[in-house]
């Protein structure tokens, strides 16, 4: 064995004047370290606290799925749509789901384009969310329509009725959107794994696991030649993601702007949904970081500073988010329409203003608190401030959806929604649904970027400069590899 | 419109089949069910291909069943409709009807355009006899030793061995010297009260007695004693000035509604040329349809109305030199300045008393139009309604029979004593031993019988009806007889007949020719016969109106003193007094005021509630007497606060489809006589969800009308004026935008881009809300040209009415006085539809004759055209609603024969479909097509009708080509009153509404 | 020695001494040589001689007939073959069609750039000369590997050892071809 040793603390000594920096990898690990850290995960026997709950978000899955095939062969009857209510939870979950899943290219994007070396620790795994979110999502526009087994005519497809879809129609973008964020965020994801996968195939004993990741892992040598590539992919997909990231939640916006219902029919939305999609994205990272830092035993690679960072993120896109809900509220009763004024009021005081003040007290002053050092550091309370504004979010895209449609232009024809039993296991379901491909990610996918976090190590990478030459370690011990 | 068009086989085939019927004989027993019996393979294999052969050879539907498409009659060509002639009989009132037939069935019901008295015109309850002909509940087989209260049971029959029994059971109690009784509904038949006197005549201890479902003979009671008259007058209302209705219910529940709606509405119309229309004035306690149509309302408690008809009397007389009465008088300064405006309308004026009121006010009623000379010929009040005579005599010797036990027959024809009667009517009823219903469902009554006949529904008969303007209507059948061995009352007569003196009927072998004999003995000669069948009436005089006595008055006395709180008990707006119980078209279609569905609640007035305790879907008891209902509580702005208003017809128990929803309130009654009563109400702790299709009713959504409204908000989507204002060229104002243009309007155009030009038709209707009444026959109507399936209670209270058209109703005024203005809503056919832009699928689009198009095939069902649809028109298919309803009231996804009443041009939508209203796009095609084979490039106007304009007894809509500057649809768009909804959407709705107009003056009442 | 050889390889675990010593391998003439790294070490590219990368072109090429692809699609079914009037607006705009111009450029250019990646680095090879060596197995994990491959033209067995030795290499030696290859076919490592 190789015993590569790495400094003590990196940055500490630079000079005595600076702050301490935090290392963004706690406890000296060796890159071998690194590599049986992770690999041990995915080789060693599930332990029964794993197994217990994965059968426990699979049995939620199972329900879920139920309830959906029991959508489809009954009729969207089942759910407690109506006349002037056509989406209820249907489309808030979605949405719901869709803003859950920016936070994963987000991270991995616009950080790595920033630089921001904090984001290995928790990149992989905020791009597997993404993904799993999307896909969650994705499940809700397709179960949604009243005949679902001609769903893929939404696909622009040369056919025997010689039609083609309407593409001025929101809901067709959202189509492009979203399957173009899907795929694009799986080559990303797929791309960033492949050399850690590589890790994996030589690291595993087993035979069927060595044969799985040899397969996923492309062949992966590791080359330089190759490497050069690679960086260069990784950088154009990150450029192309970032766009992309805020792109789908203005494009699912517009399903809403695009339409002319009061509340609705507002040009605030993109930049509104982006900032709550990274808002809810952010909060939905904390709450399974925190978990798989305790469960998994992460904590020297997922961090505080890891955390605290998040928590800023988290209260300046709330603030964003509080922000565009007064603007909204303004602009609506400084526009002089009637029927916009209208929708904004009752939203907060009519029939639905429940879900209005839940969305308030959980979105915007539930993470005020983060304005406290101490309390950004706070693992408990983050926690639930993350659950919290999970909930928030929720209810924000209840109350833009549910409000507009219930009270609209012609008092006659005005309703009230409540979903049924059948809708509520539907989400639960996609909860089983998302945690039962989290678990499996977390035990059989490389949870940490283990290239990017080798690479970030202080010794990791060649010494310009002079100071870092002065403080770099005595020079590794070099052991030959015995031959196998 | 095509010609009614008499179709010579069908009745060939029609008389054909009355004498195969007579001649079948072999009464088969009834089998019970095979697997009660233990059975060996042997037996059931031999059972299976006895089973085989049997059904091979019962083959049950004769080849003369066939008749339009299978012997390819001269007139039928496969997918073109022909219509025929015939009316229906609705209590006394016949209403002409021309109905369409496709490939032999009837599939629509139309009013006789050439007959005066519907022109064309039908109701919600006409449109939806359609359903009755074709209900899956009909009885089939004729049953005779029937145990009660048991479906199926006793055995099968013919006519002719049913008829020999019952004669065996009238020979029989006559012998021990017992009567027989046949009850009928009312009619209007001279050929029905022909074969009574025939019945009377012939057979032992016989009598034919007319049973009303309800009773409300005060009208009948006081034409007899000032006229002289066995009927009651109907008004003419397009020749009165100044109407003044006391609780009377004209545009609604009353008989006549269609034929005096017509007449209202025709003067509910001003134009900038002819700026004038009638002034109605409603004295109610209640809050009616015709009330919310009134220009001014007096709210007074009931017990008022005789003294405020007597002060309006003394006032009247006074001016006229007639005698005044002595009775109390009450209101009596609002009385005189109403009967001011009558005095100077002089004959032109005319009082209307709601049918259900006593003798003395229809008394004084009519009185005060004699005194204003309103009635006589060419005056408002002309026509006579025949056989509307007082019941009520009748029904006491009947009771008094029952009482006694003379009665040993009782044969009940499309009656329901079991339903309508009160606990001792009912027990007497099954004291009778012999025990014979003729129905067309196994209702209450039938199930204490014990021999049943089905009863042919009026479609299936041959018939005829006198109308109160004196016309001869005929009523052939369109299609023979759906359970083989149904009956025509007058086929069942004229057997019984036949059984005791074959003589008496002129030696006629079979109905039909007695029937044509009568008739023709009647019209004279066989070309009119021809022309009676063709035109489907022949034109008479109504009977002349002798001169009143007014001493007549002195009969009567005012006997209205209710209670502080009045229970009303009228007929629903929706089945009627029950006789329409088991349709599900009218059970779902909305009361026009409250909106609620499915079953009868207690309307009251919200300070009454709060009285009480309760709040809406609270449930309270009624309780007069011993009788008790329990009906859940809905608040009504605009009443009395001491009315309670129920409705008949509900609380059925036989008819799978019917029963179940609401309570029976005939117990409450006096022998099922409308009108008022004093009534103990008590809170219950129990609720019970009302159905509703609109729940929020202001167009100002403001505190003073909800408490809980979140905001105070004015929606200017339907715009009233009063006649002054129109006359002084008042513009209508939309919604203020910053953005509006100086004129207050929004600036239009607002496209970026050059808009679609429609090149050829380009199709749009006109409302007008003036003449609107909300009566729903647009509703029945587009449900049973589009068929459209009813939903169920459970799915309308989810907010799931699938009506294509409903009618929306807004309060204007005060909650104290509440005007209401009924906005009729059905698919604005955009021009910038926002519902096709945001569909994905290109499902919902454009014609390029302005139609937005909804292509059933292409819909995935995201629901989005729905969200965006900011009239809410668009309807979701959310749970396969065709079979959903039918399994879960009948048990089978597909009952027959009701596939039969589907428009064969409509496609029945399968769910997960979105659907909304296609302005009759099957209409218009069919227009186009006789425009082209007729060599016209356009469909002339009037040409193609949708079938709620065509229904619509108002004439309230137009429909027609915008582009043809000619077209009464293009005149009426440039209207001063018109107005386009939510018109600052830019949407550019096809859809114009015409404002409504009130004749309110300053110097109100 | 019948056996062929494939490769000389030298383990390294300093990235420093790694850079200099590509640095030397490819001032010294050899072409045909590789580092095999657990993660991309900063500027050995630049060291071992690599040219820049081709892949930004393919990227870009890809999101342009993405845009291409999108405008076409929306035009020609929309504006050309299949003209519909839907709410009133134009067959085609290109106001509407942003947001499917977007997302296809950007999918169609990640399509470009994940097979460009795949095609320059010739993956997926389930398959590697050097995937027997016991050295180059640990490269995914903490060793650097520098191998020599034996076509290069400067190739010579004792040379090349020399060299790697002398650039700090540890563990130097010559991997040859396995006898039998079907035999034993173990995945790559």
């Amino acid at each position: 064995m190789a015993t590569v040793t790495t400094a003590h603390h990196p940055t500490m000594h630079v000079d005595g004047l600076r702050h301490e920096r935090e290392p963004l990898v706690l406890g000296e690990p060796t890159l071998h370290d690194i590599t049986a850290k992770i690999a041990h995960i995915a080789e060693d026997k599930p332990t029964p606290k794993y197994l217990l709950a994965l059968s426990f978000t699979a049995a939620i899955a199972a329900w879920g799925v139920g309830c959906i095939l029991y959508t489809i062969l009954t009729g969207i009857g089942v759910w407690g749509l109506n006349n002037p209510i056509g989406w209820g939870w249907d489309i808030t979950n979605f949405v719901f789901w869709i803003g859950i899943g920016h936070a994963g290219t987000l991270i991995s994007a616009i950080l790595f384009l920033f630089r921001q070396k904090w984001r290995t620790a928790i990149n992989r795994s905020a791009e597997a969310m993404t993904i799993f979110a999307v896909i969650c999502a994705g499940l809700f526009p397709l179960i949604h329509v009243g005949r679902i087994w001609f769903a893929y005519w939404l696909i622009p497809y040369p056919n025997q009725m010689q039609m083609w879809t309407n593409f001025r129609s929101p809901l067709e973008w959202d189509v492009f959107a979203v399957s173009t964020y899907l795929t694009v965020s799986l080559i990303f994801w797929f791309l960033g794994m492949v050399p850690d996968l590589a890790s994996l195939r030589d690291f595993v004993k087993n035979k069927v696991a060595k044969r799985i990741y040899s397969l996923f892992s492309l062949g992966w040598s590791g080359s330089m030649r190759h490497w050069h590539h690679y960086e260069m992919a990784y950088l154009i997909l990150a450029g192309l993601s970032t766009p992309l990231v805020l792109s789908v939640h203005s494009v699912v916006s517009l399903d809403f702007t695009a339409g002319i219902l009061p509340g609705w029919h507002t040009t605030i939305f993109p930049p509104y949904f982006v900032a709550g999609a990274i808002f809810s994205g952010f909060a939905m990272v904390m709450t399974l970081l925190v978990i798989a830092r305790e469960v998994l035993d992460l904590k020297e690679y997922v961090t505080l500073k890891h955390l605290e960072n998040m928590n800023k993120i988290i209260l300046a896109t709330g603030m964003m988010v509080g922000y565009a809900y007064a603007m909204e509220f303004f602009i609506a009763q400084y526009s002089g329409n009637p029927y916009e004024a209208f929708v904004f009021i009752n939203r907060a005081t009519g029939d639905y203003a429940w879900a209005y003040w839940t969305m308030v007290l959980c979105n915007v002053v539930s993470p005020q608190v983060f304005w406290s050092r101490r309390l950004r550091r706070n693992v408990p309370l983050m926690f639930i401030i993350s659950i919290l504004v999970n909930i928030g979010m929720w209810f924000e895209r209840f109350t833009i959806i549910a409000t507009s449609l219930h009270h609209d232009f012609l008092p006659a024809s005005w309703g009230y929604y409540t979903p049924t039993w059948v809708e509520v296991s539907i989400f639960a379901g996609t909860f089983g649904i998302f945690l039962t491909l989290f678990l499996l990610f977390a035990k059989y996918i490389p949870v940490i970027a283990i290239a990017e976090v080798k690479a970030i190590l202080p010794t990791a990478q060649p010494h310009h400069h002079a100071h870092a030459a002065a403080h770099a370690p005595e020079h590794p011990q070099v052991q030959p590899t015995q031959t196998a | 419109m095509a010609e009614p068009i008499q179709h010579e086989l069908m009745q060939q085939a029609l008389e054909h089949f009355s004498s195969v019927v007579g001649e079948e004989s072999s009464e088969h027993e009834y089998v019970p069910p095979m697997l009660e019996s233990p059975l060996s393979r042997r037996s059931f294999m031999a059972m299976l291909s006895a089973a085989m052969a049997v059904t091979a050879a019962a083959c049950r539907r004769p080849d003369y069943k066939l008749v339009p498409a299978v012997k390819n009659p001269e007139y039928a060509i496969p997918g073109v409709p022909l219509y025929y002639s015939t009316c229906y009989m609705h209590k006394n009132v016949v209403h002409p009807l021309l109905v369409r037939v496709r490939e032999g069935r009837p599939v629509k019901v139309e009013g006789n355009d050439l007959h005066p008295i519907v022109g064309g015109k039908s109701s919600a309850l006409i449109q939806a006899t359609l359903f009755e002909l074709y209900d899956p509940e009909r009885i089939r087989p004729i049953l005779v030793g029937r145990r009660p209260g048991v479906i199926p049971s006793g055995n099968y029959s013919t006519p002719q061995n049913a008829l020999a029994k019952i004669a065996e059971s009238i020979r029989q109690s006559a012998a021990e010297g017992k009567l027989t009784r046949i009850l009928i509904a009312e009619h209007c038949s001279p050929m029905i009260e022909k074969l009574a006197a025939l019945v009377a005549q012939h057979v032992p201890n016989t009598a034919v007695t007319v049973l009303p479902w309800a009773i409300a003979d005060g009208a009948a009671e006081a034409t007899a004693a000032l006229f002289g008259l066995d009927a009651t007058l109907v008004p003419n209302l397009e020749r009165a000035d100044v109407v003044v209705s006391i609780d009377a219910d004209f545009l609604g529940t009353e008989r006549n509604s269609l034929f005096m709606t017509r007449g209202f509405a025709a003067r509910r119309r001003p134009t900038k040329q002819q700026p004038t229309m009638n002034r109605f004035i409603a004295v109610e306690g209640r809050y009616s349809q015709t009330g919310a149509a009134a220009d001014e309302r007096i709210i007074i408690h009931p017990s008022q109305y005789e003294g405020f008809l007597t002060a309006l009397y003394n006032a009247i007389a006074r001016a006229k030199g007639a005698r005044a009465l002595a009775h109390p008088t009450s209101n009596v300064q609002r009385a005189e300045a109403v009967a001011r405006e009558l005095l100077a309308a002089g004959e032109r004026g005319c009082v209307l008393v709601g049918e259900h009121l006593t003798a003395y006010a229809h008394a004084v009623g009519l009185a005060i139009n004699w005194l204003l000379g309103s009635i006589g010929t060419g005056k408002v009040f002309e026509h006579v309604l025949p056989m509307s005579g007082a019941k009520r005599a009748a029904l006491a010797t009947l009771r008094d029979d029952l009482r006694n036990d003379r009665v040993g027959v009782v044969l009940m024809s499309n009656v329901n004593p079991m339903y309508t009667g009160d606990e001792e009517l009912r027990t007497l009823l099954q004291r009778v031993p012999h025990r014979i219903a003729h129905s067309l469902i196994d209702d209450e009554t039938a199930l204490i019988c014990s021999i049943t006949i089905p009863a042919a529904h009026q479609y299936e008969s041959w018939g005829d009806a006198v109308a109160f303007d004196g016309s001869y209507c005929i009523q052939q059948p369109l299609i023979a007889p759906l359970p083989l061995t149904a009956l025509s009352l007058g086929e069942l007569l004229f057997g019984l007949v036949k059984e005791f003196n074959p003589d008496a009927v002129g030696g006629a072998e079979k109905y039909f020719d007695f029937f044509k004999q009568t008739v023709l003995a009647r019209i004279g000669s066989e070309s009119a016969w021809e022309e009676l069948l063709r035109k489907g009436f022949l034109p008479g005089q109504p009977t002349p109106i002798p001169s009143a006595n007014l001493a007549g008055l002195d009969r009567f006395t005012p006997t209205l003193a209710v209670s502080d709180l009045a229970l009303l008990v009228v007929p629903s707006s929706s089945v009627d007094d029950g006789s329409h119980a088991n349709n599900p078209w009218l059970l779902e279609c909305p009361d026009p005021v409250t909106k609620h569905t499915w079953e009868n609640v207690a309307v009251m007035s919200k300070r009454t509630a709060e009285k009480l305790g309760v709040h809406d879907e609270d449930i309270v008891r009624i309780t007069i007497g011993n009788a008790a209902v329990e009906l859940p509580v809905l608040t009504q702005y605009g009443m009395h606060d001491g009315v309670v208003v129920t409705t008949l017809g509900y609380g059925r128990q036989a008819g799978k489809v019917g029963a179940g929803f609401g309570q029976n309130v005939y117990p409450l009654t006096a022998s099922g006589a409308l009108g008022y009563y004093a009534a103990a109400v008590t809170k219950t702790d129990t609720r019970s969800p009302i159905a509703r299709t609109q729940k929020y009713f202001h167009s100002q959504f403001t505190k003073q009308w909800e408490p809980d409204a979140p905001a105070d908000a004015f929606r200017p989507i339907v715009h009233e004026l009063t006649l002054d204002e129109f006359k002084a060229g008042k513009e209508i104002k939309g919604i203020e935008f910053p953005s509006a243009g100086r004129d207050g309007r929004f600036e239009i155009p607002l496209n970026i881009v050059e808009g679609y030009q429609y090149k050829g038709h380009r199709w749009g209707m006109v409302i007008d809300l003036s003449a609107c009444t909300g009566c729903n026959a647009c509703v029945v109507a587009c449900e049973s040209e589009n068929n459209i399936p009813p939903v169920g209670k459970d799915q309308v209270m989810r907010g799931r009415v699938m009506h294509w058209i409903r009618l929306d109703r807004y309060y204007l005024g005060t909650p104290e006085d509440p005007r209401s203005v009924v906005e009729p809503m059905l698919c604005q056919h955009c021009e910038n539809a926002p519902c096709e832009n945001v569909c994905p699928v290109a499902a919902t689009v454009h014609s390029p004759e302005g139609l937005n198009e909804m292509v059933y095939n292409r819909c995935v069902g995201t629901r989005y055209c729905l969200n965006n649809c900011p009239y809410k028109v668009r309807r979701f298919n959310f749970l396969a609603y065709f079979q959903r309803f039918y399994k879960e009231r009948l048990g089978t996804e597909q009952p027959h024969p009701l596939d039969l009443a589907m428009n064969p041009d409509v496609t029945v939508r399968m769910r997960g479909v979105m659907e909304k209203c296609t302005f009759c796009v099957q209409r218009i095609n069919e227009a186009k097509y006789h425009a082209k084979d007729n060599g016209h490039a356009r469909v002339p106007d009037g040409a193609v009708q949708t079938a709620c304009e065509q229904a619509c007894p108002a004439s309230a809509i137009t429909f027609g080509n915008l582009n043809d500057s000619g077209s009464r649809v293009a005149q009426l768009r440039q209207s001063e009153r018109s107005f386009l909804v939510l018109e600052e959407l830019n949407v550019r709705p096809s859809v114009t509404y015409l404002a409504k107009v009130r004749n309110t003056t300053p110097a109100a009442v | 020695m019948d056996r062929k050889p494939i490769a000389t390889v030298a383990e390294f675990h300093d990235p420093n001494t790694l850079v200099a010593a590509a640095s030397t391998i490819h001032q010294r003439g050899y072409t045909k040589f590789d580092c095999y790294t657990p993660y991309p070490v900063h500027g050995l590219d630049r060291a071992m001689g690599v040219r820049r990368t081709i892949l930004p072109y393919i990227s870009f090429i890809g999101g342009l007939s993405g845009l291409a692809s999108a405008l076409l699609l929306q035009w020609w079914t929309g504006g050309y073959d299949y003209r519909l009037n839907i709410g009133g607006k134009p067959f085609f705009a290109i106001q509407f069609s942003v947001p499917v111009d977007f997302e296809l450029t950007v999918l169609i250019c990640a399509f470009f750039t994940l097979f460009g990646l795949l095609h320059l680095c010739r993956l997926p090879t389930w398959w590697h000369p050097l995937q027997d060596d016991p050295s180059f197995r640990r490269a995914t994990d903490d060793t650097f590997v520098v191998a020599i491959f034996s076509d290069d033209p400067r190739y010579t067995s004792a040379d090349t050892q020399e060299l790697l030795r002398s650039v700090g290499g540890a563990n130097v030696h010559v991997h040859y071809a396995r006898q039998n290859p079907v035999e034993d076919v173990a995945p790559i490592g």
